[in-house]
């Protein structure tokens, strides 16, 4: 130190005070070091949170806040209201439409004449307006909002003095400024499309429904005089000039005698179909042919002692919703029931309750499934017909005539005899409920509640179908098959490398081994697509019998190796060893890749009658069993029981197969084994004896183990090897006899039709990804168990294979579980091996030669394509939570395992 | 049996069960099994990868029909369902056919390798194969002179008429990329000052603000505490001092009086004017350069060359527009007499085709020419999350270890954390998409999502808790009785952390700094990109740097700390000059690591920036050189994008597998070199331990 006099003379402890500046940094570093080590995990641990707060909004209901209320005198036939909700339609019966502004409840001064009307029909999707006159005929137009938008130049300067956000009523509708420069002119429009006066029905009409189904505008009607008819107007607009002709026909209802007036009359289906309801519940309801409306069904819609006190069809017109006396609405849904063999009925599939008083309004929305309804308390509920989520509600006036559903779902009116109340709304994420996500949902048009993940529609009607259950099926799949594969190589291959494997052979073969953990999986996931799949493809028998004779091959060697003169089995060196069993390797992967196609054929040969079948060489079959008769479509148990009979399934239809007209099966390049595994031809029995051949091999090597157990003959592997192999394929025959006769076919459980990007080529190539990890995991398991052990085990005379099986396996199992549980959790989340390597096709069968989705291809996938915000971009971080929770849950249980296991291996 | 065990003591023969022979042998197969499996696949990777780019001769094909066509053998394979069968790329893709064609063993006649054959790689279009028949030169009145005739003399003479070519391409090219693209930079900032401009004068006033007057006593009152804080020596007090210098600071800078007030119609009518007079400017340069390399095409245009398909007799075209006119020499990458060269002609080849590969960019929807941006994409966005994640990781590691209470609730951390590390990589690439692009990215650009904006006076109320949450945390922390207090002190931090984190997110103060952008329809930080992809890698790739820092940091031993600490350093110091150091080649291998993963995975980049065709480098040469908001190109992405989106997949093979090579090349390598460090590292330990 310089000043070192002054130094000294301070007393001891004072001289070797730090200086200012050390405790400074050093009070600095430690609350850097802590706040930054804090934020670090922290960040690491909200993601989970951040992914829930992004999935939290579509587990909330809808938001609903009051609007406006306006004071008017209605007694509306129907309203409507305008995209923008500014202004508000009401027709009345006597022939007036009138709009009121919304905003200030001032009514527009003019109002649209459209003549004076019994009933009338409006179909909002379309804007198509049918009116029904005292007179029996129809008119028919359309009615719509129609938007401008204008400059400021447009204007004259007293309307253009508005602020931003401002409404003015002008003569014919609304104005208001929506930016800068811009305005908005909101007018309602009616054009005529014409008048349908057919002379055949003359007696008034007492319900009507007419809508637009492309270039047809169909109206049907009930007349009091019991007679109905429907009237189809098709627009031919020609394309020069733009001029349009409209032609009209007219097919009666044949309407079956019943004593009650109809109520409400429904098209149904593009108008290929009509329901008629009467009060009392009963739907009659009739299918178009060529001439006519003929009767088809009869359901009762409501329970007993109930009515109907309104009917309204759901957006795309496949379901009725009904409102009931009770306080109850009714979704009937037109479907080919599952119960009625194919024929078209309609179904009841959801209810929901309203509240006591009779649902006597009900209006659906134009842009998803969603539907208001209003009861006579003033109760207005709003639902998600599909979900069955509940979208909003509200209390309403108690007189309620009408409710109305804004176009964009962002806001409903209710109608009363004392005016006009709105709600804003928020509909949150209709389409989404718990249950809709995880259990079956019964869709619009399908036969029976199901499990679909369907993200984007075909068409508009169409709705997302956003169940998760079979990305997880998918992953699930997906992953034990790769485990399957995965866990006997790693885990073998660490016993040997652990216990057998000299060390300087082990101190190569596992970094090598261990570096494969990095390698990234793209590169896997495009071998497996591109050099794997076809190999498939083209060698599927060889592959396949290849996985059974390899190992095979590989016992046959270990029971002629004792074989070898003097000592030599014993003397020789590990080394020797392996290239044995890399010959054995080598040899068995011949042997299969020749006899793999001859198997083939000769195990799935195709008949000359399946291949009649096949080549299309059939005819109808006269003589049908009793069972098949009338049956829309046939189970694959169905086409076995018909094949035992001699018959076929070709396109629905039984067939017989002109077996005379052969074509020679030896040059068909087809592998019979793809052919079988379509289920279009073929016994069950095949099948059965490949699937059960390697359990009837583990239960045969069970019983030959008994042979000579205290000898120590050279001979006796052998032996045990060769009565093992014997003894499986009459054991695997009986096996498969009796899966036969009890009707079980494999083809409907882990066997299917083959596709080329399938499950069995993703579990081996992930497989492969992840025996790495547990091998690595494993190896190091056995590796800390204490040589101690070993040495005590061996001396004690265990031999080195007692030692590995009863000391080092069981000390080591928690480990090694752990091993496998951390490779599970790596397959799961596996990403692009499944994206490149599989079909990402959402189906959920087991089977091995088919496609699937899973989570996290699944975001990968669509991501980039989702809305931000919207359902399908929550639901997709809702994919993302799941996966990190599966994973979470598994990594977990591993590590508690993993701690559980060191603490063990420290005790001894 | 005890009759046997009392009369042969000597020699019980071991039952063969005990030898398990037959199950070791089955071990044994599973290790072989794995061992040839990563054997079978590097090697697949290399024989694949390399060969790519071996120049094959190209073959003369004569049909049993009696067609003849020029092909190169590109793989034989022999199919059950289609038999034996060859691919040939036949190139020519402007005459209308497939460039690649199978054709059946049994079809073919006889296949000769002609001499005047030659494969054309060129700038557009493909490759072409034929024989070149006319050098042909134009002079300025269009006249043409035949400069060479036949094959033999073509190529004699075209050497020298390609190098003019090239050196015309280089200057052109300079032009380009240099000139033209820097004109185009300036005239789009001065699209976005106008936007910029007119975006501020139609600003309403905003409110709120505090004027110059009030604003110079907040900032007099922000450097006051400073200074005293720092001459102060009582802590309650110095502390409450610093907590009003932030909060004061925070009010100067979001005051600004002169921020935020809208422009005068003058101001903006000034500003139009000068922006309008240096467009001019600038296009009048603009049109100065494309002249100029107008002129150098021009110039280009009459070299031409006439390469003749034998099957149509139809040469190599212009453009596809114009396919009666012979090609020009520069559209020639090069031209390769294919059954000509020697070993060494093809081995100088198989360089130069690495070369171009691994130096140029992608054409012809990415399976022609190289792969450059594309490895600049992938190493900048490994070196931008080494730097994030790194500092980030030892930062963690350290507290865990050094300052951290050793209890059940560090426990549970590390198990989450360790648990982390095997969370998919998906659901980091979801959590970089929601929170840093949309979330962050979001905020920078446009300033905070309106809906979620509070008013001026509940914002300070928002920030005010903050700062009285911060002053209990610091006291806590301070006091004495710390040690003991470990949770409730992390607990008041994380609030004081969460509270800073909806300030920002709901500040009314702050617009973004990207809004003309924005309002143009394109984000700038608020979508993906390579500062986000590299930040999602960065999160993802933490938890494995946390895990091996800590490993490396616990392996110091704690005589090396006692000893420094008998010393007489401080904590720090010690962390410093011993912990670090000694763990400094653990906590690399963590980092190299991490760089492997980062390297190599993809699933999360699709989702956050990477992109098949990126239109500008992340890198330029101008200020600040690493343009962290632009889509940038990934080795892995490439692959996945080649390998499954490329319209023509065959051609896209061989780039799959050079691609493929390098990315697994780039990766073998870094994992070897952590598992030197780790080796050498064991080996430092093992003999310092005792």
């Amino acid at each position: 130190m310089p000043n070192s006099q002054e130094q000294r003379d301070r007393p001891f402890h004072e001289q070797f005070r730090p200086r200012q500046r050390v405790l400074l940094i050093d009070k600095a570093a430690e609350s850097i070091i802590t706040l930054g080590g804090l934020a670090v995990i922290a960040a690491v641990l909200g993601i989970i949170a951040y992914l829930l707060w992004v999935v939290y909004p579509l587990t909330q209901p809808g938001k609903v806040t009051p609007g406006h209320q306006i004071a008017a005198a209605t007694e509306p036939a129907f309203a409507i209201v305008d995209e923008y909700e500014r202004l508000v339609s009401i027709a009345e019966p006597k022939g007036q439409i009138r709009s009121i502004s919304l905003e200030s409840g001032e009514q527009i001064p003019a109002s649209l004449e459209v003549g004076p009307f019994v009933r009338a029909s409006f179909s909002p999707s379309t804007g198509l307006l049918a009116l029904a006159r005292p007179d029996a005929s129809v008119d028919v137009g359309t009615l719509s909002f129609r938007t401008d938008v204008l400059m400021r130049s447009d204007l004259d300067a007293e309307q253009s003095t508005l602020t931003i956000g401002q409404v003015r009523t002008l003569d014919e509708g609304v104005l208001e400024r929506t930016g800068d420069d811009q305005y908005r002119r909101i007018t309602l429009t009616y054009e005529e499309a014409g008048r349908i006066d057919p002379p055949e029905l003359q007696s008034p009409i007492i319900a009507i429904d007419a809508e637009e189904f492309g270039r047809d505008k169909v109206v049907a009607a009930v007349h009091v005089d019991g007679s109905g008819g429907v009237m189809i107007m098709t627009t031919r607009r020609s394309l020069v000039g733009g001029a349009s002709n409209s032609q009209v026909r007219t097919l009666p209802i044949e309407l079956v005698d019943s004593e009650e007036p109809p109520l409400a009359i429904v098209l149904l289906d593009s108008g290929k179909e009509l329901a008629i309801i009467s009060e009392s519940g009963r739907a009659d309801r009739y299918s178009r042919t060529a001439s006519a409306y003929a009767f088809a069904e009869t359901s009762q819609l409501v329970g007993e002692g109930e009515s109907v006190a309104s009917v309204e069809p759901l957006l795309g017109r496949n379901s009725i919703l009904v409102g009931t006396s009770g306080g109850e609405v009714l979704d009937w849904m037109l479907t080919r029931g599952d119960s009625s063999g194919g024929v078209r009925t309609l179904v009841k599939v959801r209810g929901f309750r309203v509240g006591a008083s009779p649902v006597s309004r009900l209006a659906t929305s134009l842009r998803d499934r969603t539907f208001i309804a209003g009861d006579e308390a003033g109760q207005i509920r709003l639902w998600h017909a599909t979900s069955g989520k509940l979208v909003g509600s509200a209390q309403g006036p108690e007189s309620v005539r009408s409710v109305v559903v804004s176009p964009k779902l962002d806001g409903f009116l209710a109608l009363s005899a004392e005016g006009i109340t709105s709600w804003k709304l928020d509909p949150g994420h209709p389409t989404v409920t718990l249950e809709s996500l995880f259990l079956p949902v019964w869709y619009e048009g399908d036969q029976k509640p199901s499990l679909v993940y369907q993200s984007t529609a075909a068409d508009d009607s169409a709705e997302p179908k956003l169940s998760l259950t079979p990305l997880i099926f998918g992953t699930l799949k997906a992953t034990i098959f790769a485990m399957l594969f995965a866990v006997p190589i790693a885990v073998m291959a660490a016993i040997y490398s652990s216990e057998f494997l000299p060390k300087r052979l082990r101190s190569r073969v596992k970094p090598a081994i261990e570096m494969m953990a990095s390698l990234p999986s793209v590169v896997l996931g495009f071998i497996a697509a591109m050099i794997m799949a076809p190999f498939v493809r083209d060698h599927l028998s060889s592959v396949l019998v290849g996985l059974v004779i390899v190992p095979m091959a590989i016992l046959l060697v270990s029971g002629v190796w004792p074989l070898l003169p003097g000592n030599l089995a014993w003397r020789l060196p590990q080394s020797v060893q392996l290239v044995t069993i890399l010959v054995a390797c080598l040899l068995g992967i011949a042997i299969s890749a020749s006899i793999g196609p001859a198997l083939d054929r000769g195990l799935f040969a195709i008949d000359n009658r399946e291949q009649a079948v096949l080549a299309g060489h059939v005819e109808q079959a006269r003589e049908i069993p009793e069972w098949a008769e009338g049956k829309a479509s046939f189970t694959l148990a169905d086409r076995n029981t018909l094949r035992r009979e001699g018959l076929y399934v070709q396109n629905d239809r039984i067939v017989i197969p002109r077996a005379d007209e052969l074509v020679d099966q030896a040059e068909s390049p087809h592998s019979p084994l793809k052919v079988w595994l379509t289920g279009m031809v073929g016994s069950p029995l095949p099948g059965w004896v490949a699937l059960l051949f390697v359990p009837s091999l583990a239960i045969a090597g069970i019983f030959a183990m008994g042979i000579g157990r205290q000898s120590a003959a050279r001979w006796l592997p052998l032996v045990r090897v060769g009565v093992s192999i014997a003894m499986a394929i009459p054991i695997a025959m009986i096996l498969a006899r009796i899966c036969v006769a009890l009707g079980w076919d494999a083809r409907e459980s882990i066997l299917g039709t083959f596709t080329q990007r399938n499950t069995f080529v993703v579990g081996i190539i992930m497989g492969f990804a992840i025996i790495p990890i547990i091998f690595t995991l494993s190896d190091d398991a056995m590796q800390s168990v204490p040589n101690s052990l070993r040495a005590a085990s061996l001396g004690a005379g265990a031999t080195q294979w007692q030692t590995a099986m009863r000391i080092v396996l069981p000390v080591a199992a928690s480990g090694i579980f752990s091993a496998v549980m951390i490779g599970l959790g790596r397959a799961a989340g596996e990403t692009m091996i499944v994206l490149m390597a599989t079909g990402n096709t959402p189906v959920m069968d087991w089977n091995i030669f088919g496609g699937l989705r899973t989570l996290s291809a699944n975001i990968a996938v669509e991501l980039p394509e989702a809305d931000r915000g919207g359902t399908h971009y929550r639901v997709l971080f809702l994919c993302g939570v799941v996966l990190f929770a599966i994973t979470f849950v598994v990594n977990t249980s591993a590590e508690i395992i993993r701690q559980h296991f060191r603490k063990r291996s420290a005790m001894l | 049996m005890s009759d046997q065990n009392t009369h042969t003591l000597e020699l019980v023969p071991t039952p063969l069960r005990a030898r398990g022979t037959s199950g070791t042998w089955l071990t044994g197969m599973a290790l072989i099994a794995c061992v040839a499996m990563i054997l079978g696949l590097l090697g697949l990777i290399l024989f694949s990868g390399a060969g790519t780019f071996w120049q094959k001769p190209i073959e003369k094909v004569t049909l049993e029909s009696g067609e003849t066509f020029l092909g190169m053998r590109f793989r034989t394979e022999n199919n059950p369902e289609m038999g034996l069968r060859t691919l040939y790329r036949v190139g020519n893709r402007d005459l209308g056919q497939q460039p690649f064609r199978w054709v059946d063993a049994i079809e073919i006649d006889k296949v000769a390798n002609p001499q005047e054959a030659v494969l054309v790689e060129r700038y557009e279009w493909g490759i072409w194969l034929g024989v070149p028949s006319r050098l042909i030169e134009y002079d300025d009145a269009g006249n043409e002179t035949v400069v060479a005739e036949g094959p033999e003399a073509v190529l004699a003479k075209l050497p020298e008429y390609r190098k003019a070519a090239h050196e015309r391409h280089a200057r052109a090219e300079h032009i380009r990329s240099d000139k033209i693209a820097k004109l185009n930079h300036k005239l789009e900032s001065l699209r976005l000052e106008e936007l910029n401009a007119r975006m501020r004068a139609s600003d309403p006033e905003s409110p709120g603000h505090l004027g110059y007057a009030l604003w110079g006593v907040i900032a007099a009152i922000c450097v006051a505490s400073i200074v005293l804080a720092y001459r102060i020596q009582v802590p309650l007090a110095r502390r409450l001092l610093i907590l009003v210098a932030v909060l004061s600071a925070i009010a100067t800078l979001v005051e600004r009086p002169w921020a935020g007030r809208p422009l005068s119609s003058e101001q903006l009518a000034s500003v139009l004017a000068r922006t309008a007079t240096e467009r001019e400017e600038l296009s009048d340069r603009f049109g100065e350069m494309t002249a100029r390399v107008a002129e150098i095409e021009a110039e280009d245009a009459r070299y031409r060359i006439e390469i003749t398909d034998p099957k149509t007799g139809r040469f190599a075209a212009l453009s596809q527009s114009q396919p009666d006119e012979p090609m020009k020499v520069s559209q020639i990458i090069r031209i390769v007499e294919a059954n000509e060269l020697g070993l060494a002609g093809k081995l100088s080849l198989y360089v130069a085709r690495w070369w171009e590969f691994v130096s140029s960019v992608p054409r012809e929807a990415n399976t022609e020419g190289g792969v450059f941006p594309v490895i600049v994409g992938t190493l900048l966005v490994t070196l931008l999350l080494t730097v994030a994640v790194v500092p980030l990781g030892v930062m963690a590691a350290l507290y865990m270890r050094e300052y951290a209470r050793q209890g059940i609730v560090i426990s549970i951390l590390r198990v989450a954390i360790n648990n982390l590390a095997g969370v998919p990589s998906i659901v980091y690439g979801v959590f970089g998409l929601g929170f840093f692009c949309y979330g962050i990215g979001g905020v920078i650009d446009g300033g905070p999502d309106p809906s979620l904006v509070l008013r001026v006076g509940q914002w300070w109320v928002l920030l005010l808790i903050a700062a009285g949450v911060a002053f209990v945390a610091m006291s806590m922390s301070a006091s004495g009785l710390r040690h003991k207090r470990n949770i409730w002190v992390g607990l008041a931090w994380g609030a004081v952390a969460l509270l800073a984190i909806v300030a920002v997110f709901t500040t009314p103060y702050f617009e973004g700094f990207f809004r003309a952008k924005l309002l143009d329809g394109s984000p700038t930080f608020g979508t993906s990109g390579l500062l986000w992809a590299s930040l999602t890698l960065a999160l993802l790739t933490l938890p494995v740097v946390i895990v091996s820092a800590e490993e490396a940091i616990a392996a110091v031993p704690a005589s090396l700390r006692e000893g420094s600490y008998g010393c007489g350093a401080s904590k720090w110091q010690t962390i410093q000059r011993v912990v670090l150091p000694g763990a400094m080649p653990g906590i690399l291998t963590g980092a190299i690591l991490a760089m492997a993963r980062g390297a190599g995975e993809v699933a999360p980049l699709m989702i956050v920036g990477a992109v098949k065709l990126a239109p500008q480098l992340p890198f330029e040469a101008r200020f600040p050189f690493i343009f962290a908001d632009r889509s940038f190109m990934h080795l892995g992405f490439h692959i996945y994008d080649l390998g499954f989106k490329s319209p023509d997949s065959e051609a896209a093979r061989g780039y799959v597998w050079t691609t493929t090579l390098l990315l697994v090349t780039l990766v073998v390598l870094m994992n070897l070199t952590a598992i030197r460090i780790r080796t050498k590292l064991k080996a430092r330990f093992q003999s310092g331990q005792f």
